[in-house]
């Protein structure tokens, strides 16, 4: 009965739409003028499990012209021109692998209802974050290889766009549109959509950097050619999402400040991690003094205790002393420690003024807002003031010189209407810690006494990622600083 | 007729007992038992430290999907781990064990007194208690997992997280309520039953301490007691006491929470001290050296305990100036430490030491707590805690104080009054085993974490090798694991003396260490009214090696 049931259901939609019988295919290729940019290096020296795995200069896919001069990484499919009509997910899985800290592949298509696979075939963390406006984002940990997800995205959406919270330089992008007719140019830059039934149609091809095409094209049954020209004088902004028109690629003038933050690290074993700030040197020497003076107390202690044990053990014959105490002995030992301690806290007075009290001024302002599980780095830009279009912002990258103070201003904000939580800013080499609270604007301050790459941790348990909300800290010469801004002021880096 | 009768009195006699050695008994069977579940806890997240990201071998197979996948822990669960492991080893092992088991147990013997004040309330104290922890860890089997967010729940985090973290703050509740019952009826014990003649100073220094921590329990208990209910307001019924978008404060939680939480570390080390000065008068056939000035050193740390919260928030954003006060607060509380130290030394200082498994667990307090109290200062110092805050380095120090200090403690008091429960000592042999193997585990396990913490290595973290900066001292952290196993093997051999001992250990008297204090006086184990007379109290408690006897001991009851 099922049988039947499935043939006649079979054979009405052969007859109502014998367009399938006969449909047409749209081949074409992604064609590129002008000139290309140079295929960008990725710096994967964050991560060292990344950087371990490439052997050789592993480059950015945002732009790949291939030796026709035609592009890879376009995505075609239909636009317009299907009507309401459904069509049924399929139900083998899109998958998208994180391999090499890379996403793969880079750009794709499925369609809306259809599972996705994510695997996560690296031995470290990866955080996949789709950056989604008619779906629901989401954002999870995979820490394990081997690890699988799957998630369904039930709207179409051009484009959305996944990324790594861990590894700032890790994107990809996934077309969901609500047929099967899409496909995504590779290394010869033709693409191929196939059975789709005669009529009219809007085609589309997006870029990542180049933007849309649209072609309105006639299929009347089979083949039909559709090619897209895109062009190096026509870059999608990424703020707006706009087309702008590309001015001349301007040399930027690229300082190179490799020698500075490539600086060798002082090697200290299993000990307090060198000190690169300019209070950090007076932190050590207090730690110091507690030290010697605790290990002081605690050898004459340990020691005491061990002769009394072997001279006191009881033996035959031996009689115990009586005595109940001694009144002197009892104040010199309350007023001998006492004294110590109350140094002390003088001691550590001083110092917690002085880290704590007003930053020096000409600090360089800094904002870092946290949230789980990135810090966010803004800057001032040109015209020194927070909350305006020339801001610079970072995620987890905090860029300063040398030799000059930084003022840090930290808070907690949420996204995705969560609530903000307590996390604490770390900069073990700088010795400087201090909680993120919702609800406060605390000041920090610190300046470096040398240039190079260090870590910034969280140090206060905020949730799940909280192991892994880690940033980073480059310690530029001033001339390499002001370039990294200058970079930065124009969209170069993140 | 009179089998039911039988049938009633076994209820009454062992499960809805209202005798207080038969409840300390319960607290203490209960107790070891949660000390056990809490290692275990410890050990299964150590093995994450040691080795992320690898299968557990065997055990990794019998956790659900929502723990470890292939025998790989998730982050959820680690965060569990650590929570949990804390929670059940301070709230379901320490506090109780020390307070409800030996206080129950001792301090109406140690005071000639037929029972507690309140036998019923007494009672309920203890089925407030293990209830408390089974609500807790039953978050282990709710879908959002066990309450995640650290023993100090800090919002907004514990505000927002799942039903396991609802499921922890009634458990902080209800055991909260246990404590306050217990410090009630401690308090009225020992003002109004003392036996005749036994004046405040003649007090053995447990009962001082289980006294002043009861006051520090009636005082401190009911702040928490009022966090936990704001938190669970926030949780549950929208308002805003520690969220700051609804006005309300995220740091208020934090004062709230240590304005118990230091006491409570006091509450975990205080009968400690009293059961360490008792055993180790005995056991050094001498007085102890200074009884007023341990006494008064008491007193201090109880009260100073109470202005020292504010060093626990000294990066939490809490204005700077006030930490500089906090910080002499904190400085100066080393002080008492100081001086009970001393007087320990001055104690076995020209005695005859008898190296029992009590005496040698009480050693090793005095020897480790003075390490933990060191440590301490260098948080103390809030330009120094500024690096060490959150860092292993407060991982070892509060294990120092917590393990080193009130676990030997406990386990001085187990091998003492042993023979007083149950009528038969604790194996000796297996005792100075289990004691050396724990000494030596312990010290491997915890002091390497002050070295992780001047590393930099934060607390918290499920996987240390995702930051480069401490992935040097991994080494360490697989040594800390390997010994940490080390040490909860050995308590197993503890388990299987106490065991073995209730059935076969060796019988003994009224007075097998040939002790002062009263409670060695009534029959062991003692029966219903613990004494057959009324003790009339003479002396101190600690009139060791007095001259001219012919005995180096000399019992509180006795007349001449
Ligand atoms: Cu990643
Ligand atoms: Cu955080």
């Amino acid at each position: 009965m099922n049988l039947r049931k499935v043939i006649t259901a079979g054979l009405v939609c052969l007859y109502l739409f014998p367009a399938f019988v006969q449909a047409g295919t749209v081949t074409g290729k992604a064609l590129f003028s002008g000139e290309a940019p140079p295929n960008q290096k990725i710096d994967m020296a964050a991560d060292p499990v990344c950087s371990g795995m490439h052997k050789t200069d592993f480059l950015n896919e945002r732009v790949v012209v291939n030796s026709n001069q035609t592009l890879k990484n376009v995505f075609v499919y239909v636009k317009e021109g299907l009507g309401g009509q459904a069509f049924p997910a399929p139900q083998t899985p899109a998958v998208l692998d994180q391999e090499g800290c890379w996403y793969y592949p880079h750009v794709q298509g499925m369609q809306a209802g259809q599972k996705l696979q994510i695997l996560n075939s690296d031995a470290t963390l990866h955080n996949v974050h789709a950056v989604a406006k008619n779906n629901a984002e989401f954002n999870l940990g995979m820490p394990l290889q081997g690890m699988k997800l799957e998630k369904t995205f039930s709207n179409p959406e051009i484009m959305i766009k996944m990324k790594c919270d861990v590894h700032p330089w890790m994107n990809g992008y996934i077309g969901v549109v609500s047929h099967p007719f899409y496909a995504v140019t590779g290394d010869d830059g033709s693409f191929e959509i196939k059975d789709l039934p005669p009529g009219e149609y809007t085609i589309e091809a997006w870029h990542e950097v180049y933007g849309t095409q649209t072609q309105k094209i006639a299929v009347p049954g089979g083949s039909v050619n559709a090619d897209f020209q895109f062009s190096s004088s026509e870059i999608v902004d990424e703020a707006s999402g706009l087309k702008i028109t590309a001015e001349a690629p301007k040399p930027i003038n690229r300082f190179d400040d490799s020698a500075a933050l490539n600086k060798p690290r002082a090697k200290t074993g299993w000990w307090l991690p060198e000190n690169i700030s300019t209070y950090g040197g007076k932190l050590d020497r207090l730690f110091y003094v507690i030290l010697w003076i605790t290990s002081i107390v605690f050898i004459a202690v340990q020691v005491a205790l061990l002769i009394f044990l072997f001279k006191y053990r009881d033996r035959p014959g031996a009689k115990a002393a009586y005595t109940h105490g001694n009144n002197r002995l009892e104040i010199i030992w309350t007023v001998i420690p006492a004294l110590i301690l109350v140094f002390l806290t003088i001691a550590s007075q001083k110092l917690w003024s002085e880290i704590k009290g007003q930053p020096p001024a000409g600090a360089i302002p800094i904002e870092i807002q946290a949230e789980q599980f990135a810090w966010n780095v803004r800057y001032t830009g040109k015209d020194g003031k927070f909350g305006t279009s020339d801001d610079i912002k970072t995620i987890n990258q905090l860029h300063i010189p040398v030799g000059k103070p930084v003022r840090v201003r930290l808070t907690s904000i949420a996204k995705d209407n969560k609530h903000p939580v307590i996390h604490s800013f770390f900069l073990p080499e700088v010795r400087l810690k201090q909680d993120v609270v919702p609800g406060m604007a605390i000041d920090v301050w610190f300046e470096a006494t040398r240039t190079g790459q260090y870590e910034i941790a969280c140090a206060e348990f905020c949730g799940l990622g909280h192991y892994r909300m880690r940033g980073f800290l480059s310690i530029h010469s001033q001339e390499g600083f002001d370039a990294w801004l200058r970079e930065a002021a124009q969209g170069g880096i993140g | 007729m009179s089998e039911s009768h039988q049938k009633q009195s076994f209820l009454r006699k062992y499960i809805f007992s209202v005798d207080h050695k038969t409840i300390g008994i319960q607290f203490l069977f209960t107790t070891l038992f949660f000390f056990l579940v809490g290692g275990a806890l410890a050990l299964l997240l150590r093995w994450q430290l040691a080795y992320p990201g690898k299968p557990m071998p065997v055990l990794g197979q019998v956790f659900p999907e929502s723990m470890m996948v292939g025998g790989i822990m998730l982050p959820e669960f680690y965060n569990a781990l650590f929570t949990m492991h804390a929670s059940v080893m301070i709230f379901f092992a320490i506090i109780p064990l020390l307070v409800g088991a030996f206080g129950n147990f001792v301090v109406p013997l140690q005071i000639g007194a037929p029972d507690m004040a309140f036998p019923r309330l007494n009672m309920l104290s203890y089925w407030f208690f293990w209830p408390s922890a089974i609500v807790a860890l039953s978050g282990f089997f709710v879908q959002s997992g066990a309450a995640a967010t650290g023993w100090t729940a800090y919002p907004p985090l514990s505000a927002i997280e799942g039903t396991g973290q609802t499921l922890w703050v009634v458990a902080v509740i209800m055991v909260g309520a246990s404590s306050l019952m217990g410090a009630i009826n401690y308090l009225t014990t020992i003002l109004n039953m003392r036996a005749p003649g036994m004046g405040l100073f003649r007090m053995p220094m447990t009962v001082w301490a289980i006294f002043i921590t009861s006051v520090i329990t009636l005082l401190a208990t009911p702040v928490l007691t009022s966090a936990m209910i704001m938190l669970l307001f926030d949780r549950t019924m929208g308002t805003h006491f520690f969220l700051s978008e609804g006005g309300g404060h995220v740091l208020l939680w934090q004062h709230l929470f240590w304005f118990y939480s230091h006491p409570a570390v006091y509450i975990m080390i205080l009968p400690g001290m009293g059961i360490v000065s008792d055993v180790i008068s005995t056991f050094s056939r001498k007085p102890i050296f200074g009884y007023h000035a341990m006494v008064y050193a008491i007193m201090g740390i109880a009260f100073l305990g109470f202005i020292v919260w504010g060093h626990h928030m000294f990066q939490s954003g809490m204005n700077p100036t006030v930490g500089t006060t906090f910080m002499l607060s904190t400085m100066l509380i080393a002080v008492p430490s100081a001086i009970k130290t001393f007087n320990w030394l001055g104690t076995m200082w020209r005695g005859t030491l008898r190296f029992t498994s009590a005496m040698l667990n009480a050693i090793a307090f005095v020897s480790m707590f003075v390490i933990g109290g060191l440590s301490g200062i260098f948080m103390a110092s809030t330009a120094v805690d500024m690096y060490f805050h959150d860092t292993y380095f407060i991982v070892g120090h509060i294990h120092y104080v917590l393990f080193g200090g009130s676990m030997f403690a406990a386990f001085a008091g187990v091998y003492y009054w042993f023979p007083k429960m149950f009528g038969r000592k604790l194996n000796e042999p297996l005792g100075k085993i289990h004691f050396a193997l724990t000494f030596i585990a312990f010290n491997c396990t915890f002091f390497p974490m002050h070295i992780l913490g001047i590393g930099g290595h934060m607390r918290r973290i499920y996987d240390p090798m995702q930051y480069t900066h401490l992935q040097h001292l991994q080494p360490i952290n697989v040594f800390i694991t390997l010994s940490a196993f080390v040490l909860g093997v050995s308590q197993l051999i503890l388990l299987v003396n106490f065991v073995k001992s209730l059935k076969w250990g060796e019988k003994v008297g009224k007075n097998p260490w040939e002790s002062n204090t009263l409670e060695w006086q009534a029959p062991s184990p003692p029966g219903h009214g613990n004494f057959e007379t009324t003790p009339t109290v003479y002396r101190g408690p600690y009139e060791y090696s007095e001259p001219g006897r012919s005995s180096d001991f000399h019992p509180q009851s006795e007349a001449a």
